[in-house]
């Protein structure tokens, strides 16, 4: 008999921008399990990039409310940095370009973190090098982009491999994917998606969050959840996505939220 | 040696020199020219500054802490014994820990005090031949105090490929002391070198080099200034290029040390198609001042000249760059380009920026830019949530802010013991300040 691993348990998590004090998330429960991949939909200002940004640690949001356990570890209180070398990874809606830091310079320096973090020695330079080689060839990456800059001059392409690059590299527990399917074309897509799916596995856990149903095309979510001005309104399987498709996300707007969206 | 046995021309100029001094005196605060540098706090504290040679009396033995102050430049230093270089400890030859057999013949690389008992030869024409010593207070002052230095001579047409140091050292363990090196580059036409003066020390120390350049026609030289003397230092480098037809100049102005340090670089185009590039990075934390002053002086037709100077500041630091870029009538075609970025890493550093051009020429093309600001929170966002710890983003982001000047040094061991440096600095150790 299976044990299932809970590795990522949201109650009734309720964030506001610092600046301004306007709440987007409104009351978010979710949780989500080892070998899992959920799926966040939901139309523009919905506050799934909030979500995103809140859990991986960025300034700017006040969370006024509710828990998140990660690995049943309050992950609220950890900086983003130990997030990070706890297993939580953010694949950035908007890569950043770094000026002046070597791609393989960095990833090694942020492996090494995180190697630390987990009492491992070191990674030497040879076997860093395998390694990369091997990831980068999930995604084809090209050698070129390995030594370049950080995202410095990256097509929008380039850009999504090299952070499904850096999440195989250094191998999250959860993987949280913003927008990972915007700004690519359909080749780019699915050399994207491809990567993601031979990331998937029982242990790690994957949250995509998305606008559109097209992403879903190539990575199967497990569940379903649409959120809907700060709150989960509506989760489902795979069917939820074509429905969204066909009648847009106005029908649920239209009615009252349910239970405010039990996850799985 | 004693100031009577120098040769006439040597004598000349320390007498000119201390004549425009008295008659000059010392900048004044309220001179445009030294505003960002605290001219006060440099009097009040000169008189105590005395050359290392009146108190002794002799020539300086090198003391442990100058040793290690040499030690420090790590790979360009002595311990290397790989490059051609004169070290001098508080402005008088160290010929010990100097190394300068095997250069190509015809090449002159030599301390001054050694050819000053020699017949004058092109040293006599070559020295104070751009006069800054007549109407510039701390060349003057350098003028009259003239006993040692460096005059490299490059014959026309001769290459040399490994680049030469020139190591002061400023030993300020025993007592405040000052030094007035001179260093005298000429290169003949079509010669190319690399210099490297690498000013570092211990201690209280006045240190007012001077630095005089003629580039024959088509000349090219390398030629790089690393000022990192101790966080009680007092500099005040100037130097002067003067550059004959087609000759290229690349200059790196590297700064990170000292209570007050302020650079000076003129550069003067004077043969057709001459060209510049001056290259600077500065970095000061805690209550330094770092002050960088550049006149690049387009008088000829087809020159051109870029600069880049970056500033890093910390703490309370103060810093300048106040660049001026003159095209005189004569300079159709010019094409002057000047940029400076710096960064803040606090919000009690304060910079000061004065980009200035003064163009009498209408067939030109002139850029000027200046900005400033702080270390990208999206940047630093993105490495953390890579595991990276904020002080690990910092220092990344830093390295990489620097890097843009610190990769166009050509000298190898320089770049590594500046990337050094820089690491150093930001972790806060204090060897590295």
């Amino acid at each position: 008999m299976n044990v299932t691993t809970t590795i990522l348990e949201i109650r009734g998590l309720k964030a506001r921008i610092a600046e301004d004090g306007t709440e987007i998330l409104k009351g978010v429960d979710l949780t989500v399990n080892a070998g899992e991949v959920h799926a966040i939909m939901g139309p523009n200002g919905s506050g799934k990039s909030t979500l995103a940004h809140v859990l991986s640690g960025r300034e700017g949001y006040e969370v006024t409310d509710g828990t998140v356990l990660y690995k049943g570890k309050d992950l609220l209180s950890m900086p983003p940095e130990e997030r990070a070398r706890e297993g939580v990874f953010l694949s950035f809606q908007y890569p950043v370009e770094i000026p002046g830091v070597a791609n393989t310079y960095f990833l090694r320096m942020a492996l090494n973190a995180v190697r630390k973090h987990r009492g491992l020695p070191e990674v030497d330079a040879m076997d860093f090098l395998a390694l990369v080689e091997e990831k980068a060839a999930l995604v084809e990456m090209e050698d070129a982009l390995l030594s370049r800059n950080v995202n410095e001059g990256f097509s929008g392409g380039e850009k999504k491999r090299n952070e499904i690059f850096q999440m195989a590299v250094l191998d999250p527990t959860l993987a949280i994917l913003d927008e990972t399917d915007s700004g690519l074309d359909i080749d780019a897509l699915r050399v994207v998606a491809s990567g993601v799916n031979s990331l998937r596995s029982a242990d790690r856990a994957m949250l995509l969050i998305t606008h559109y149903q097209r992403l879903l095309n190539y990575i199967t979510p497990d569940v379903i959840h649409v959120l809907s001005d700060g709150r989960i309104v509506r989760t489902g399987d795979k069917s939820l996505a074509l429905l969204l498709e066909e009648k847009g996300y106005g029908w649920l707007e239209a009615e009252a939220p349910v239970g405010a969206g039990k996850a799985s | 040696m004693s100031a009577t046995a120098s040769p006439l021309f040597v004598q000349n100029l320390r007498h000119e020199g201390l004549e425009a001094l008295g008659r000059l005196g010392l900048p004044r605060p309220s001179d445009e020219e030294w505003r960002y540098t605290s001219v006060a706090t440099l009097e009040k504290r000169l008189p105590e500054f005395v050359p290392a040679v009146a108190r002794s009396g002799a020539r300086p033995a090198a003391s442990e802490e100058a040793r290690a102050a040499v030690a420090s430049l790590g790979p360009i230093g002595v311990a290397g014994r790989r490059l051609h270089q004169l070290v001098f400890v508080n402005g008088r030859l160290d010929s010990g820990l100097s190394r300068f057999d095997g250069l190509p013949s015809g090449v002159r690389f030599e301390a001054l005090s050694r050819l000053f008992g020699e017949p004058p030869g092109l040293l006599a024409k070559r020295l104070g031949l751009l006069g800054g010593h007549r109407s510039h207070p701390f060349v003057a002052m350098n003028a009259a105090h003239l006993l040692d230095g460096v005059f490299l001579h490059v014959p026309d047409g001769v290459v040399l490929a490994e680049p030469l140091l020139v190591v002061h050292v400023a030993d300020g363990s025993a007592g405040p002391v000052a030094s007035h090196p001179r260093v005298v580059l000429s290169l003949g036409e079509n010669a190319q070198a690399t210099v490297v003066e690498a000013y570092c020390g211990t201690g209280e120390a006045f240190v007012n080099p001077v630095t005089e350049i003629v580039l024959g026609a088509h000349a090219h030289l390398d030629h790089s200034t690393l000022q990192e003397e101790s966080p009680e230092a007092f500099h005040v480098g100037t130097t002067e290029a003067h550059l004959g037809p087609g000759a290229q100049l690349f200059s790196h102005v590297l700064s990170v040390g000292g209570r007050i340090a302020r650079n000076e670089l003129t550069v003067r185009l004077h043969g057709d198609g001459a060209g510049a590039t001056l290259d600077g990075l500065f970095l000061a934390r805690g209550e330094q001042q770092v002050d960088n002053h550049t006149l690049v002086d387009h008088a000829r037709p087809h020159c051109g000249s870029q600069q880049y100077y970056k500033g890093i500041l910390d703490g309370s630091a103060r810093g300048a760059f106040d660049g001026k870029v003159i095209v005189r009538p004569a300079g159709a075609f010019t094409d002057a380009h000047q940029k400076n970025r710096n960064l803040l890493l606090s919000d009690t550093a304060r910079i000061d920026a004065k980009p200035q051009l003064e163009i009498y020429n209408n067939d030109v093309k002139c850029t000027h830019g200046s900005a400033t600001g702080r270390l990208d929170a999206d940047a630093l966002f993105y490495l953390r949530s890579r595991a990276l710890s904020e002080g690990q983003a910092r220092s990344v982001l830093t390295l990489a802010f620097a890097s843009e000047i610190v990769d166009r040094i050509p000298v190898e061991p320089l770049r590594a013991h500046l990337t050094e440096r820089v690491l150093g600095w930001l972790a806060g150790s204090p060897e590295a300040s």
